[in-house]
């Protein structure tokens, strides 16, 4: 998955229902639209737009079951969008660093006496 | 569980906000620190490229200038994963301190991010999402 992906994920995320409904199918391994519209207390067919959501961001992924379509979670996406939190604010942490450094230089450059 | 979406860091300066702000509102304080090679004019439309000390390079544009107080750019690398980023300086007891947020833009790219023309700035997003697990499969429960 790459980083575009990881924006669908949180653009995904954004919606509380559909953070619900993505809760409900984690804790039923499977489940169909109509089993998670009952869970979060939408109508079915709300749940299988959130559904449809979902999967668009990888979120999820969909099985026949006889006439059954049954939804159940897809855990890569999730663990991108982790990865990418880390090593985004890892980033973060050494350019900080080095800005904090620059700032005291420039600081000592203008003659101030060095903070502790 | 309270998990967030973006990445927001805050450091503390010991100088001044005018002072904070010639390092981050300016081409040649963003270049003292924001990566190994900057090219980055801080005015809203403008172009920007940062190659990391590790050699990954950015390209993107400044969205938007708040002079004197905050800068926002969206970039990305060249494999797409693009993002935005807002670096806020704000007063701090008698030195200042700088924020930076970084959020992924969905569907963001290097093309968008060179492309997006007028309508750049609808296609940021401030995504705000209350409670997410992200580590692995069972803390879905924690959602």
């Amino acid at each position: 998955m790459d980083d575009d992906g990881v924006g669908a994920v949180f653009a995904a995320l954004a919606d509380p229902t559909r953070r619900a409904v993505l809760r409900a199918v984690a804790d039923r391994g499977t489940a169909t639209a109509t089993d998670l519209g009952q869970a979060v207390g939408v109508t079915r067919q709300a749940a299988a737009k959130h559904l449809d959501q979902l999967a668009a961001a990888g979120l999820v992924v969909d099985e026949r079951a006889g006439r059954e379509r049954r939804w159940r979670v897809e855990t890569r996406p999730m663990a991108d969008a982790a990865a990418w939190l880390t090593t985004t604010g890892q980033a973060w942490d050494t350019r900080l660093t080095r800005l904090v450094e620059v700032a005291a230089a420039t600081r000592a450059e203008d003659g101030a006496p060095p903070v502790p | 569980m309270e998990t967030p979406t973006r990445v927001v860091r805050s450091v503390r300066l010991a100088v001044d906000r005018g002072a904070a702000w010639d390092l981050v509102g300016t081409e040649a304080g963003l270049a003292r620190w924001l990566g190994g090679e900057v090219r980055l004019d801080p005015s809203a439309g403008a172009s920007l490229r940062v190659r990391d000390d590790d050699g990954v390079e950015r390209v993107g544009r400044v969205v938007e200038v708040d002079a004197g107080r905050a800068l926002t750019f969206e970039w990305a690398t060249a494999d797409g994963a693009a993002s935005t980023v807002t670096l806020t300086v704000d007063d701090d007891g008698d030195g200042s301190r700088v924020t930076v947020v970084e959020e992924p833009l969905a569907g963001g790219s290097v093309a968008a991010c060179l492309d997006a023309g007028a309508a750049w700035e609808h296609r940021m997003l401030h995504l705000e999402v209350g409670a997410l697990a992200l580590r692995s499969a069972p803390a879905f429960a924690a959602l």
